[in-house]
Formats: C-alpha cells, structure tokens, sequence
C-alpha cells in the first residue's frame, strides 16, 4: 500500500515537472516571437497587449480548470502541493508588488537605508522556520483564526483573529490591486480607474472557482513569469555594461560608477550633495551612505517589523497548510527562502543599474531631448519635470523655463520620479526593446495578481469558514459554503479596487502598514500560543486587542493623511 | 515619549494643544479618533511603518501578565500544545471534509 502511494506521488510530481517545464518552454517562445514581431515593426501598444493579455488568459485557464467544490481541496488544495512547488507558490504569494514593483524603486531612492526592507523580508522566513509554519501545519487547521480558537478556546478568540487578519490582508491586498491598475493603465493605455477594475477580472478568474488549489497552481505559473522578468532586463544590463550576465557579481562595479557620478553631477553644478540627514528634498543622498533616510532605530525597526510580519501574515501562514506533511512544510519553507532569494538578491543590483542609468542617460540631458516614455509615466502623475507632471515634452520645457535662471539641462533636483515607477521603467530609460519593457510588465502584474489571489482568499476563507461556518452556521452543507466564501470573495475584491482606485498612498508603505498590524495583532498570540503552555485565553484576547488597535490606529489614520501622495523625490 | 520632531528637520510636527483644540481632526474619524495624533509620526521619532515596534512587545507583556495572573490551561491543552511540537506524528486537528 504504502509503495502505491510512493509511486503515485512520484508520478504526481513527475507529471508536474513536465506540465511547467513545457509551460516555461513555452513562454520563452512566447518572448521570442514578440521580439520578433516587435523587429517587423508590430506597434509597441499591440505588444503591451499580447503581454497582458496572454499571461492573464493563462492565469484564467489554469484557474478555472482547477475549479473544485471540496471543501478541502477550496481550503487547503486537498493538502497535496509538494515542498518544492509550494515553495515556488509561496514565492510568488509573498513577492508582490512591493517586491517586484516598489522594492527596487526604493533601494533607487534610498540606496543603503533601503536594504532594510530586503533584508527583513528575506530574514522574516527564518522566523517561519523555526516558530511558527511546521507548528501551524502540524496543527491541521485552515486558517490561522482556527488555530487561535482551538488553542485559547471559543470563537472570541477566533473572532479577533479574523479581525486581525481582515485589517492586514485588506490593507495589504489594496496595495496589490494599485500595482495591477498601475501597470494596466500604462501598458493598456486604460485611465488608471479603470484599469484597477480590468485587473481586478484576472484576479477573481484566478481565485474565485478554485480556491486555494487553483491559486496554488496558478501562483507557480505565475512565479515563472515574474522570476524570468525580473532577472532578463538586470542580465542584459549587466552584459552590456561589464560583460558579465550575473547582475549580483557586477554590482559592485555599478555602485562604484555610481558614486563616480554622483561626485560628478555635483562637480558640474547639477546636483546639491547633501551631507547629513536633514537635507532639503531634491538634494543628493550618496547612494552608499548610510542612514542618510531613516535614523538607526527606524532602519533596524524596519528590519525588525518586516522579519515578523512575515511570520505572522495569514496569507503565507495559510501556504503551509496544503503541504502532505509537516516535514514537508518545513522543506517548504527552505524551497521558498531559495525562490525568494532569487529576486530579493537580484534587487539591490536592479536599483544601482537602474540609477546609473537616469544619472548617465537623463540627468545632465537637454530639456528638449527628453525621451517620450516620460511623458507617458508623467501623465499618470509619476514622473515630474522642474515640479510640474511631465505630460507632455511642452510642459516640461515650459515648467523649467519658469525657474529663474534654468539653462535648460535637467538637473537632478528637477527630475522626481515616484518609486513604483522604477523597476517598470528601466528598460526604456537603458534604451532596451520595447518586448522587455512588456516583460517587465507581465512579471510586475504576476506579482501583484498572485499576491492578491492570496490574501483575497486569505480574507474570504476567514469570512466564510471562521465567521460564516464556524460561527453562524455550522450545519452548513458544503455547497453553500462554498458559494458563500465565493461571494465573500467578490465583494472584498470589488471593495478593495475601489479603496485602491483613489490611490491611496506608494504600494511599498501600504505593505508595510499591513506588516506592522500583522506582527501587533497575530504575532503574540500565536508564538505563545505554541511555545508558551502556560499562556491563557483571557491572556490572548486581552493583548491581541489593544495591540492590533493601537498599531491599526497608527498606520490608518497615517494613510489617511498620506491620500494625496505626490511622487517621492528622485 | 512625545518628541514629535520631523526626522529630517528637527522641526517639532505640531503643536499637541492647537491640534487637539481643533475639531478638524475629528474628520480622520475613525483611526484618529482612536489616536489623533498619530498621523503626524512620532512616539520615540518612530516612522509609522514601524508602530509594530510598539504594539507587538505590548501584545507579549499583556499576555503573559494577565496569563500568569489567571489559571492555567487544562492539561489536556498542555499535552496537545507538546504534541504541535512534535515534528512527527498526524495532524493534531483532522477536520471533517
């Protein structure tokens, strides 16, 4: 018996090694052709299409032919997904659009102070690891509210639990539908209020009829697509620059670069150095200098809040509960760490390329000789020219002419382009093909779809299992259910869409609000929940609440005052 | 514990008396109302990406106090929770599918 079930798995995972072998295959050819088309003179905007469209029909195939109506399969993927692909799909649940879209723009912006986030993030898995992912998995629950109610006892506990999810994953999940409308509104030429809505379609294909097992294998497919965007235009770059297409060991030489232009700019009178951490906006940070940004304090509390949030975010929690086993869960956590570490390595080097770009191709330039992609981010308000929106090459002749003095070459005081724009627009600033750029889109869009799938579902499962089933209606038939965490899931998406439509604040910060609630308001409970015998209900409903309260007070109402948030300074 | 100075200028943000005299603070209803002050940053200069910093060690001092202060779980709780602990052995909990 056991050998039978030894040789079906091995066939499961044989025939899943085929099913995404071929699928990277394929989308290879996919690039290779449009790069062809786009040599025959195919119009950039048809290509930007074919980008987004394809990669979302593929996401919307797999979704709905792993559509399923049990209960285990909605919940947890029948508790089947081997350690290696749940690995690759936690990858691609974790590395949203903060990862792929904001995290580069803000090492560009930063330089040293943002490795803060790269290095909480990475180092947030070790803590999954070792306190919290196996213990969960062991558990056997489906979401982390269950886990909270059937160790402290009665649905209070699970009741503030979900609360504690819904305020992180919905605050989280705005920021991944903002990515989406963001990339759709460039790429499709849509007005971005729109564009929210159109990638808001792919999300709910994604998620809605399958549950956790389509998001599963959906988020894979979708970990290939973002891994090879991410790595292709810093490979190119890398060659082109030093002749060697490993971006990591060539970083080194771009930062020294970097730095020689820095000195440069500053010598010729196109940039102000700033020497200490109260400078002025629009003076130059060296890129290497340390805690020219944050205070020592913030950058290690950055560090800090981004390590346990992580282990402490229900929707990456909720990965390991599809695992076959706790061995394999814990193997799980080791194969994401490695997925993650692919691009989270590759970041650093993204920004420094990306910036000795601008300082070489853009700072120092004529006004007139502006390339057009920057109209196109500065009519969506993400780039200014000489403080006005760079919509047009006129207005930004015009807004510099205004200033006293101006001799018609950008200086980097006059050139601010928002972080989420950095990472989409590097191709076009080193002068790639335009086929990269549309490949740089499809991964950013991967990214943020995958996360949101995540975290919707995440915020559905929680509405639909711990409210809906465990505490309204345990007596539920499946079937309903299922159709109410269906519903659940549609109009938490369309709310958050519509939360995101009003751009509420840069994609990076609304991540990290939702790290800090998650850490106050589940991190506490549920380590001492498995490493703390003696910890008692009252103990956890008392200091889940004021916690969660104090740091969801905290980071709202700064939303709330950061609403009309204007490009950071470049 | 109310410096309330800007990180970059070292300008205090606000004036506490003014703010809380003004109602116009009331329109951040409802997460400045739970604490208005807190979208102007500022407990020990924190940026407030990093209120966990203060909520999360809150969460654990409240916890143990008040378990330490009550009785303890059931012996049953205890042996399930050493059980979580183990890296073998079946899923503790085995829900009806």
């Amino acid at each position: 018996m056991a050998t039978q079930t030894t040789a079906a798995t091995d066939a499961f995972y044989k025939q899943l090694g085929r099913m995404y072998g071929t699928y990277t295959g394929g989308f290879i050819a996919f690039i290779v052709l449009l790069a062809i088309l786009e040599q025959m003179g195919v119009p950039n905007k048809i290509l930007g299409y074919f980008f987004v469209f394809f990669t979302l029909a593929v996401y919307a195939i797999i979704g709905v032919a792993t559509r399923t109506a049990q209960i285990s399969e909605y919940y947890v993927a029948g508790r089947r997904v081997p350690a290696l692909y749940n690995g690759m799909a936690t990858g691609a649940d974790w590395m949203s659009a903060a990862s792929f879209v904001g995290m580069a723009g803000t090492l560009f912006l930063l330089g040293y102070d943002g490795l803060a986030w790269v290095l909480g993030w990475t180092g947030g898995f070790v803590l999954v690891s070792i306190l919290v992912g196996p213990y969960l998995r062991k558990f056997g629950a489906y979401t982390v509210p269950d886990f909270l109610s059937f160790r402290y006892g009665g649905n209070f506990a699970r009741f503030l639990g979900v609360i504690v999810l819904v305020c992180c994953s919905f605050t989280y999940v705005t920021a991944q539908i903002y990515g989406t409308g963001l990339i759709a509104s460039r790429f499709l030429g849509m007005q971005f209020e729109i564009a929210v809505f159109a990638g808001l379609v792919g999300i709910l294909l994604c998620a809605m009829l399958g549950g956790m097992r389509a998001v599963t294998w959906t988020q894979i497919a979708q970990y290939i697509v973002l891994i090879v965007a991410y790595l292709t235009p810093i490979v190119i770059l890398s060659t082109q620059h030093f002749g060697i297409p490993i971006p990591e060991l060539t970083y080194g030489k771009a930062i020294a670069e970097i730095t020689a232009r820095e000195q440069q700019l500053v010598k010729d009178g196109l940039a102000v150095l700033c020497t200490q951490q109260a400078c002025p906006a629009g003076t130059l940070r060296p890129h290497i200098q340390p805690f020219m940004n944050y205070t020592p304090l913030n950058f290690f509390g950055i560090i800090f809040c981004m390590m346990v949030g992580t282990a402490s975010l229900p929707h990456i929690l909720m990965r390991y509960f599809t695992t076959p086993s706790v061995r394999e869960a814990r193997q799980s956590v080791a194969w994401s760490l490695l997925f993650i570490f692919l691009l989270y390595f590759s970041a650093p080097a993204y920004a420094a390329f990306s910036k000795l770009e601008v300082y070489t191709n853009i700072i120092g330039a004529n006004i007139d000789a502006l390339k057009p992609w920057i109209f196109q981010w500065g009519e969506l308000g993400l780039i200014q020219i000489c403080g006005k929106n760079a919509a047009t090459l006129q207005t930004a002749i015009d807004a510099c002419k205004a200033i006293a003095g101006h001799g018609g070459v950008l200086r980097f005081q006059d050139f601010v382009i928002n972080t989420d724009v950095i990472v989409l627009s590097t191709p076009e600033i080193a002068g790639l093909p335009y086929v990269i750029s549309g490949l740089v889109a499809a991964g950013g869009l991967a990214a943020a779809l995958s996360t949101a799938d995540g975290l919707l579902l995440a915020i559905a499962n929680a509405l639909s299992h711990d409210i809906y089933y465990k505490m309204l209606d345990p007596s539920a038939p499946t079937i309903r259910r299922l159709t109410v965490a269906r519903v659940l899931l549609f109009f938490v998406a369309v709310l958050s869409a519509a939360l995101a439509a009003t751009k509420p604040s840069d994609i990076l910060a609304m991540v990290g609000w939702a790290f800090s609630l998650a850490m106050a308001g589940n991190f506490p409970a549920i380590v001492l929940g498995i490493w703390w015998k003696r910890a008692t209900t009252t103990g956890a409903i008392s200091g889940s609440s004021p916690a969660g309260a104090y740091a969801c007070s905290t980071s709202w109402s700064r939303g709330i005052s950061r609403r009309r948030a204007l490009p950071t300074s470049g | 514990m109310t410096s309330l100075l800007n990180p970059e200028t070292g300008q205090a943000l606000i004036n506490v008396a003014q703010v809380m005299a003004d109602p116009k603070w009331l329109a951040d209803f409802p997460a400045s109302a739970a604490n208005p002050l807190a979208n102007r940053v500022g407990w020990f200069d924190l940026n407030n990406i990093n209120c966990g910093l203060l909520g999360m060690p809150l969460g654990f001092l409240v916890i143990i106090v008040v378990s330490l202060m009550g009785k303890e779980p059931s012996r049953e709780m205890q042996a399930l929770i050493d059980e979580i602990r183990k890296p073998r052995g079946r899923t503790v909990l085995e829900e009806k599918t």
